[in-house]
């Protein structure tokens, strides 16, 4: 990667610390900090292509492998507990698996980054796509590029083919967009939904096999049971060799002297296999609440959009709507396995059923329910959200409630509402983006504006067990610290470190560079200070230093000071 | 930074070169001979860094060695005796953007071409010399010992001696070369399984005769490689003094780098010089420097 240049082209118009004018610029300066407007318009604003010179190797995304697209594994063809990988990491494993020799499949793996960059490319689209269809579209691609010669051509092919092998049926590439958030979590809980149930069908399968059974030796206790009729088609085609009507008069004293099953139990029974027969699976995976603004995404099966204008309030009305009916079905479910195991007792069992809701549901009974996910804007949320969100928080609803502004996972197995706070990493009023929004959100993350934050109440008795920091970068620091590499003014090529803070990832954003002004090139003062030096200042200090950080524009491939408003530090 | 990996490079070549792009007409050395394992890392090499055929140029002088270009698919110029190095660098000065490999023998480069040698050495162009060497003990030539001769030249930069029949030690070694910017010298001892058969084979029958350099600044070759050999020595390749005396020791064939110098000038940046001014900015060039002797 070219390393960029240290700014110091006017550093004699400007002179440094002793000179009069240096002092002109540094009252100018923090006057500007200290938010004075006649100094705001007597200083530079960054241009727009702006960005802190930490992520200036990242204007061109296309050039930078990073974690997507992600190759997403079908439910069925999991063989660990893997969701999803990065497609760089399956083809990388893949390859090296199967040719793990340097000469072995070298054309192929010379060409991974050809394939990667064309998946890239084509997955554009705002939703996963079928990985086998794309990748042969991508070998077919590849082949065309290359144009080798046939021997050379047939080895390809081969090694293609093999890794396409790799690739299971119904896995899907997810590339990253505006939707991805949405799609993981559709994917996670598709995942979760496929195990759970399989499962839960076989047991229904087995409660009514079970309670049918019941149904049928209380039927043969009855006397028309014995009846010739009833005889004849028990016996089946063997009937005609023998006298049924003869049968059954020698069964019909048999008979006498049975238990026969209560009134009310019967009608337990029969009630609990027609809940069970009736019972069909919810083709849904997941229920949207909310204003959906992207009609495509609706339209996607196996999942449903409710249209409202108060996700929370509405969200826990599917859920308990949703609930009710499921609440039915797994009383009966119970019921069935007392009846079959003769261990219902009226006394005990019938008051719990009577107020069996879902708040009794079992954690597995709970993973059945077809989850609902309130689809929510940080607004919403700030403002005529907040009352129901607090109540839907209060009712402890395993509510989902997604907005854009964290792992799945964890939410996905708690009975308890979740909230996702989601960056989606896009930059504010900008015509043209300047970064790709992965390594927008990425910054984020490694600014900690957006922090790696889980709060999960079932994780401890203690408030400090209950939150996690893990994943954030470098988070035994206060802040992350990279290394820049620049060719100083004089050509020395030199290194040094880089401290990357909220002011860093608030320069992505150009509706906030009102927020900063260029420090005249080649100007020094020790009255600047980088942000992260500058938050440590002890108070009486603050009033005198001016923070900075370290920005680059596309055009000047030069690394120059950036002063910051007050307002970015306090 | 987390995630944003600037060296985790997605950059694909506009084209792509396999061996087969590399490779000319069908080689017609003897069979057992040392120059096709040669070729092969040749070809390799130049498949590893991508290099367009188009811009690559072998070079030879005569002998069977020399027979190198024919077996490129790429430029070449099958030159005179002991004239391999004066073509070569005549290319290199006019283009510097060619990739320069000259293929020559031990008679071709330390008998007939050795002013050319010496020269060349001292010009340090950017260009792979791959000397084919069946007589180590010189049985063709007065004593001379290549090494001491090319460690003794001014401004030398990279000299590394290995032996054709191990390709892991061969092909580190050229591709090490061939990254160096400056005249890489590498002496490859080779079989010749028609004319002097014994050189060779007693070499391979007694691998205790050659030592292997090692350093982490030279070659890397992994432990099986290194098993072959018996004997070890830590040498590091930026000590002239060290690789002078290891190059005189007679007692041992030193394997690996025995040199390496990246920052020595190189002729072929002089020359290449005012190559992008055209015809009128050099006579305006020429007029401001006569001016100096106007009176």
């Amino acid at each position: 990667m070219k390393p960029v240049t240290e700014n110091k082209q006017n550093a004699s118009a400007t002179p440094g610390t002793d000179g009069n004018a240096g002092k002109d610029i540094i009252d100018l300066l923090r006057r500007f900090h200290f938010g004075e407007p006649a100094a705001t318009e007597h200083t530079a604003k960054p241009a727009g292509a702006m960005l802190p010179a930490l992520l200036n190797p990242y204007r061109d995304a296309s050039t930078i492998r990073y974690q997507y697209p992600l190759y997403l594994l079908p439910p069925d063809g999991a063989a660990d507990d893997k969701l999803a990988k990065p497609v760089s990491e399956h083809f990388s494993d893949s390859l090296h698996e199967f040719a793990p020799e340097a000469e072995d499949a070298r054309i192929l793996k010379d060409n991974v980054a050809w394939l990667e960059r064309f998946l890239r490319q084509k997955l554009d689209a705002l939703d996963p796509v079928d990985a086998n269809a794309l990748f042969d579209d991508a070998a077919k691609a590849l082949q065309k590029h290359l144009g080798l010669e046939q021997a050379s051509q047939e080895q390809l092919d081969a090694h293609l083919e093999r890794l396409k092998a790799t690739i299971a049926t119904g896995g899907q590439f997810l590339g990253y967009g505006p939707r991805v958030s949405l799609h993981l979590m559709v994917h996670a809980i598709r995942h979760r939904r496929e195990h759970g149930r399989e499962k839960f069908r076989q047991l229904v399968m087995r409660h009514i096999h079970g309670l049918q059974s019941l149904l049928d030796v209380e039927k043969a206790k009855s006397t028309g049971a014995n009846e010739p009729g009833s005889v004849k088609s028990s016996v089946g085609p063997a009937s005609r060799y023998f006298d049924t009507g003869a049968l059954s008069g020698m069964l019909e004293q048999r008979t006498s002297g049975s238990v026969k099953m209560s009134a009310e139990r019967r009608a337990r029974v029969e009630h609990a296999l027609k809940e069970l027969q009736s019972w069909q699976d919810d083709a849904v995976a997941v229920r949207f609440v909310g204003q959906m603004q992207d009609p495509g995404f609706s339209k996607l099966p196996s999942i449903e959009v409710i249209d409202s204008d108060d996700p929370c309030t509405t969200a826990a009305e599917v859920f308990k709507r949703d609930a009710e009916g499921l609440a039915r079905l797994f009383a009966a479910v119970r019921i069935a396995a007392l009846e079959v195991d003769d261990s219902y007792d009226a006394a005990v069992h019938d008051s719990w059923f009577a107020g069996f809701d879902w708040q009794a549901f079992s954690n597995e009974e709970m993973q059945l329910q077809t989850p609902v996910v309130a689809l929510v804007s940080a607004n919403y949320l700030a403002c005529d959200g907040l009352a129901p969100f607090s109540r839907l928080l209060g009712s402890r609803l395993p509510v989902h409630v997604f907005s854009w502004v964290a792992g799945f996972l964890c939410a996905l197995d708690s009975n308890r509402a979740s909230l996702h706070l989601i960056n989606r990493g896009t930059q504010s009023k900008t015509k043209e983006r300047l970064l790709d929004p992965w390594f927008v959100a990425s910054a984020a993350l490694e600014s900690r504006a957006h922090p790696f934050i889980l709060v999960n109440p079932d994780a401890g008795d203690h408030a400090a067990e209950r939150v996690s920091f893990d994943g954030n970068p470098q988070a035994e620091k206060d802040w992350p610290v990279e290394k820049l590499e620049y060719r100083s003014a004089d050509g020395e090529l030199t290194e040094m470190d880089l401290v990357f803070t909220f002011a860093d990832y608030a320069l992505l954003m150009p509706a906030l560079h009102g927020h900063f002004r260029m420090v005249p090139a080649g100007f020094e003062s020790d009255d600047l200070v980088p942000v992260d030096q500058y938050l440590d200042l002890e108070e009486k200090l603050v009033n005198r230093q001016v923070p900075y950080i370290w920005g680059i524009d596309d055009q000047a491939d030069e690394v120059g000071r950036i002063a910051c408003a007050g307002i970015c530090v306090s | 930074m987390f995630g944003l990996k600037g060296d985790w490079s997605l950059e694909v070549k506009e084209r792509y070169f396999t061996l087969q792009d590399y490779s000319g007409a069908e080689p017609r050395w003897c069979t057992g001979c040392g120059d096709h394992g040669i070729l092969a890392a040749v070809h390799r090499v130049c498949r590893d860094s991508q290099i367009k055929p188009e811009n690559t140029v072998a070079v030879s002088g005569i002998g069977c060695s020399s027979r190198l270009p024919h077996y490129m698919n790429t430029y070449g110029f099958h030159g005179l005796h002991g004239r391999a190095l004066p073509v070569a660098c005549g290319v290199k000065s006019r283009r510097p953007d060619l990739d320069v490999w000259v293929a020559t023998g031990d008679g071709d480069c330390f008998s007939i071409g050795a002013a050319h040698w010496i020269h060349a050495m001292r010009y340090n162009m950017d260009i792979t010399l791959l000397v084919f060497d069946t007589h180590p003990s010189g049985a063709l030539l007065p004593p001379l010992n290549p090494l001491t001769v090319t460690l003794g030249v001014t401004n030398i930069s990279f000299v590394a001696q290995i032996v054709d029949w191990n390709a892991p030690l061969r092909h580190e070694v050229i591709t090490k070369a061939h990254q160096h910017k400056g005249t890489s010298f590498v002496r490859i001892i080779q079989r010749c399984p028609v004319y002097v058969e014994s050189i060779g084979k007693a070499l391979q029958d007694e691998p205790a005769r050659m030592q292997l350099l090692t350093h982490e600044n030279g070659v890397q070759v992994d432990d099986n490689v290194k098993r072959l050999f018996p004997n070890h020595a830590e040498h590091d390749p930026s000590n002239l003094a060290a690789a002078l005396a290891i190059a005189a020791d007679e007692s041992a064939l030193p394997l690996g780098i025995l040199y390496h110098n990246p920052d020595a000038p190189r002729y072929d940046m002089m020359t290449s010089v005012g190559m992008e001014m055209g015809v009128d900015d050099k006579l305006a060039g020429m007029n401001q420097a006569l001016d100096h002797f106007a009176i």
